[in-house]
Parts: C-alpha cells; sequence; structure tokens
C-alpha cells in the first residue's frame, strides 16, 4: 500500500477512489472468477432446453438487436456461439490471448443471453456482467496470474491503471441495486402500494414449493397469510437495495451494504428464489480492498519490450498526495 | 453539518420528483396488475416546476462533473464506450424502459392490491424416489448442489424447466433424467396447496400429459 492510499481518506467518493492505485492481482481475480462463471453460462443446458421446447419470444419484451438479426441468431448463430464462448471463457479465465477472449466472450455472451431473454424475459447475470466484459476490453486484466504475464513480460503502468476498472465495475454493481430499489418506489403512487408487502407476499406463496423452507420443515416457514412480516420484508429489501447508493460516495460503507444484499439474496433463495447470489457473490469482488492483494505498486517489466515508452513514475492524483 | 444534511436532503427530493415523473412517462410491463392513479392538472404544474431547480443545479455542476471525468485516469476510448454504455442504463432506469443488454432492474416491482388466496393450484411433477416414495420434484432445490437428488439442472435450466414445466422437451428431459438413475416416468399434476402452510390439499388431482411442443408457457 503506498502512503498516499494510506493517507486517503475512508469517505471518497468513485471518482476519487479511481484516481487511486489499484493491484493487478485484483483485477486478475476478478477475470479467473468471472471467467470461471462465464464457463458454467455457457455450458448451461437452458438455452439447449429452450431451443428444444422450442420457446417463443416472450411478449413485453425488448431487444435493441433488430428482429431480423434476432431471427437469423436464433437459427445459425446461438448455438455455435455456445461453444465459442465456452472456449473463450476458458482462455479469458486462464488469461490467455486476452484481449481477444474478452472481445469473443463478449459477442458470444451478448448474443446467446440476448435469446436467453427474449425466451425468459427474467433479467439475468447479463445485467452484471456485459458491462463488466466491456471494461475488461480497455483494462490490464492479464497483468497477473495469467499465461499472457507467463509468456510475455509485464508493461510497466501507473498503479491507477488497475484500479479505475474495478471502481467503475464496482460502481455499476451499486447501480444496479438502487435501481432494483427505485424500481420498486417509482412512481411513488406505484411505490407506496407496493410497500404494502402484498407483492413479496404472493411471490412467496407461489414459490413456497420451491423454498428451501419447506425442503427443510416440510412446510412454510410461518403462515404466509400473516400478512405483517412481508411488509417487514418490503421495507427492508428496498432499504438494502437502496443503501447500494451509499457505495459510490462512502468506502466504508461497503461491508455492510454487502452484508445486507447478501442477506437478502439468501432470504429471497430460502424463499423459493434462487441464483442472484452466486451472481453478486461474483460481482462484489469489485468491492473488495485493493490493498489486501498487497501489490498496489507495479514491478517493473524483468526485461523491458524493446522500443516501449517508459511509463511514468506511478503516482497518486496531485490533490490526494496533498492531503 | 446541519446546512450539509439538509442540502443533501432538497436534491434528493428533487431528484426523487424527477425520478416520479420520468418513470410515469412509459407504461412499464409491471404495471399490469395495478394501475396508476392519473396525477391531476395542477399536481403536473408543481412536479415539472420542481424540476427546474434541478436542471439549474446540474448545470452549476457540470462543469466540474466533466472536469472530474476528463481528470480520471482512463484511456479515451474506454471513456467514451463504458460511459455511454453506463448513460443509456441509467436512461432505462430513470424511463423503466428495458431493452436488452439495458433494464431497469424492475422484476418483482409489480404492485399487487390484494393477498394471495387461502388456496391455490400449482402444476407440479411428481416423481417416485429411490426410496420408493411419492415425491414433488422441485426444479429450484435440484439447481442447489446441497439438494440435488434426481436431475443436474443448474439454476438456469432451473428456471427454464419451471416456466415452462408443462412443455414436451422439459418432460422429456426430466423424464431421460430420472430413468438414468432407474426411476419410472414423473407424472404433472395440478395441485392446490395451502398458501398458510405450503401443504397440498388432499383429492383428486387433475393430470397433464404434454403433448404439443411449446403448449404451455406458464407453470400455473
Amino acid at each position: 500500500m503506498t502512503n498516499a492510499e494510506s493517507r486517503a481518506p475512508a469517505a471518497t467518493h468513485v471518482f476519487a477512489r479511481a484516481r487511486l492505485p489499484g493491484s493487478p492481482k485484483h483485477l486478475a481475480l476478478l477475470r479467473i472468477v468471472l471467467g470461471g462463471y462465464l464457463i458454467s453460462v455457457f455450458s448451461s443446458g437452458a438455452i439447449p432446453l429452450l431451443m428444444a421446447i422450442p420457446a417463443r419470444v416472450y411478449p413485453g419484451t425488448r431487444s435493441a438487436f433488430p428482429l431480423g438479426f434476432e431471427e437469423f441468431a436464433a437459427q445459425h448463430l446461438v448455438r455455435p456461439l455456445l461453444t465459442v464462448g465456452l472456449v473463450a471463457s476458458i482462455m479469458l479465465c486462464i488469461g490467455l490471448l486476452t484481449r481477444t477472449a474478452t472481445l469473443v466472450t463478449l459477442v458470444a455472451y451478448v448474443i446467446t443471453q440476448n435469446y436467453y431473454y427474449r425466451m425468459i424475459t427474467a433479467h439475468d447475470d447479463w445485467l452484471y456482467f456485459t458491462f463488466f466484459l466491456l471494461v475488461f476490453l480497455f483494462a490490464p486484466v492479464a497483468d497477473a496470474w495469467s499465461v499472457d504475464a507467463r509468456i510475455r513480460p509485464r508493461r510497466s503502468r501507473p498503479a491507477t491503471d488497475y484500479r479505475w476498472p474495478v471502481e467503475w465495475m464496482g460502481a455499476w454493481l451499486a447501480l444496479l441495486y438502487v435501481a432494483a430499489g427505485v424500481a420498486k418506489l417509482f412512481p411513488l403512487r406505484k411505490g407506496i402500494v407496493w410497500l404494502n408487502g402484498y407483492s413479496i407476499q404472493g411471490m412467496v406463496a407461489n414459490e413456497v414449493h420451491e423454498s428451501g423452507f419447506y425442503w427443510i420443515l416440510g412446510h412454510s416457514a410461518f403462515d404466509y397469510q400473516v400478512h405483517w412480516p412481508f411488509v417487514v420484508l418490503s421495507w427492508v429489501a428496498v432499504a438494502a437495495e437502496l443503501s447500494a447508493i451509499t457505495v459510490l460516495f462512502w468506502r466504508r460503507a461497503v461491508p455492510w451494504v454487502a452484508l445486507a444484499i447478501i442477506g437478502m439474496h439468501a432470504s429471497i433463495a430460502m424463499f423459493g428464489i434462487t441464483g442472484f447470489l452466486n451472481i453478486f457473490l461474483v460481482a462484489s469482488i469489485t468491492w473488495w480492498e485493493p490493498k489486501w492483494f498487497g501489490d498496489t505498486t507495479p514491478k517493473p517489466a524483468a526485461d523491458p519490450i524493446p522500443d516501449a515508452p517508459q511509463a511514468p513514475n506511478p503516482s497518486p492524483a496531485p490533490e490526494l498526495a496533498a492531503s | 453539518m446541519i446546512r450539509r444534511i439538509v442540502r443533501v436532503a432538497v436534491v434528493a427530493c428533487l431528484i426523487a420528483n424527477c425520478l416520479d415523473l420520468t418513470t410515469s412517462i412509459i407504461a412499464s410491463p409491471v404495471d399490469r396488475w395495478y394501475d396508476t392513479p392519473k396525477r391531476a392538472a395542477w399536481e403536473w404544474a408543481i412536479q415539472l416546476a420542481l424540476v427546474l431547480p434541478l436542471v439549474l443545479l446540474a448545470a452549476r455542476q457540470a462543469p466540474r462533473a466533466v472536469a472530474a471525468l476528463r481528470a480520471l485516469p482512463v484511456p479515451r476510448n474506454a471513456l467514451v464506450v463504458c460511459g455511454l454504455f453506463f448513460a443509456l442504463e441509467v436512461g432505462h432506469i430513470a424511463l423503466r424502459l428495458e431493452t436488452y443488454p439495458f433494464s431497469p432492474v424492475a422484476m418483482y416491482s409489480n404492485a399487487v392490491t390484494t393477498p394471495p388466496p387461502v388456496v391455490q393450484d400449482t402444476w407440479r411433477y411428481l416423481v417416485i424416489d429411490h426410496s420408493k416414495t411419492l415425491q414433488m420434484l422441485s426444479f429450484e432445490r435440484e439447481s442447489t448442489a446441497a439438494s440435488q437428488f434426481l436431475t443436474d439442472f443448474d439454476y438456469r435450466t432451473a428456471a427454464v424447466a419451471t416456466q415452462y414445466s408443462r412443455t414436451r422437451a422439459v418432460f422429456s428431459l426430466v423424464t431421460e433424467q430420472l430413468a438414468a438413475q432407474g426411476l419410472p416416468k414423473p407424472l404433472i399434476v395440478r395441485m392446490p396447496y395451502s398458501t398458510r402452510t405450503g401443504v397440498p390439499i388432499p383429492g383428486p388431482m387433475e393430470r397433464f400429459e404434454p403433448l404439443l411442443p411449446g403448449h404451455a408457457r406458464d407453470k400455473r
């Protein structure tokens, strides 16, 4: 950890944090974990099952892709792209030809998940990870723990090159949770009705047979016709989601917000909606402290690349140094 | 300190007012169970008038925000591409508009005004497990490694199987996976259950035989 970082106040907003030094290992861990997660996405049986059904476009869903392209993709592209994406995400995970692998993974992911979304209407991991892959395209994600770094010596870079991608992805993650809270509360006339708890009560009653409580206890966790617990759950869920905004302004809020969101997803999973906890656990690596990785100052390349321009001495932003 | 708190609260109220207006512009699919009351003309007037201070404030802060963006140690291409994507997502959130790959994250945001009925129907797979016991198959449970007994579904496959449970493809897949374990063909039945406890209500159950491809989308 540099002196500047140790002196930087915890109550820094995301713009200020993006100018602090980061760690190549932090980005590398994110690349490896996200690559591993995407391997499970591309090898999932969900899309082949949708094709076997064969599912039709869900009414009310919209896509940025033209319908003609979607039809072409559904017939000719989606199935091969699952294989291409699987290979590319393995390469991303191990850090082999990382930039190309990221681009191929992004293209395969966006097209295949478009099909998945249009057939099932749920926003899923694509909402989190499309932006992450987009940031990966511009970030030095393969400077540590990668085959690329083994083959070619690492360029010396300013330590901030490892920080801004993490902060941007972290801000995106916070934005999504704030958006979920906003969607529940706005328009306010609808939001006030949502807070009456009937929405969650209906969801829990619908999913009772899928819930962990049912399979452990043999019945529901409590009498689901009793209303007040669902009022409390609704308010707590919105508070947990909206609390994510503090992550943008206050670094010290991260553990509390993360705990609140993990608690929310764990509870929802116990009530029968699985899937989002694992996505959050992967994405929330962006909220980890770079200093945990110990390597916030890049080492110069052992064998510098000939003719490569010398990177400037890594130094924090002047105003942070002054603080 | 108090002045700062008041300032933050005022700005938060102005943003909430603005969001209240923008989220009302386009009807969202999550509104299908609740018809949001319309605003009176005077409400529109007040709310639109309150947008003005926010616009002035934003205009005053804009040079600072642009300077802060320019000061970021981010490559220009990344700033443009990722910044545009970020801005488009913010726009979709503000308008409650879902256009893949952008979303207002509105799952489970539908407002409901009545409690669920005391007795509810559901379509369920019944299977005879290894201990010759008739049990209800839960795709969601099967998608969790710790409680996976009869199938090898991941959570995405489980979500598809739940949503399209009465289609021939899902039925065939489940039958295939059960057969691989030496278990007989499952039954799909319409089953009433108590929403108080989740316990099925005894009585004759309607059986469903999936024959047509793409027959049923909804599990209920």
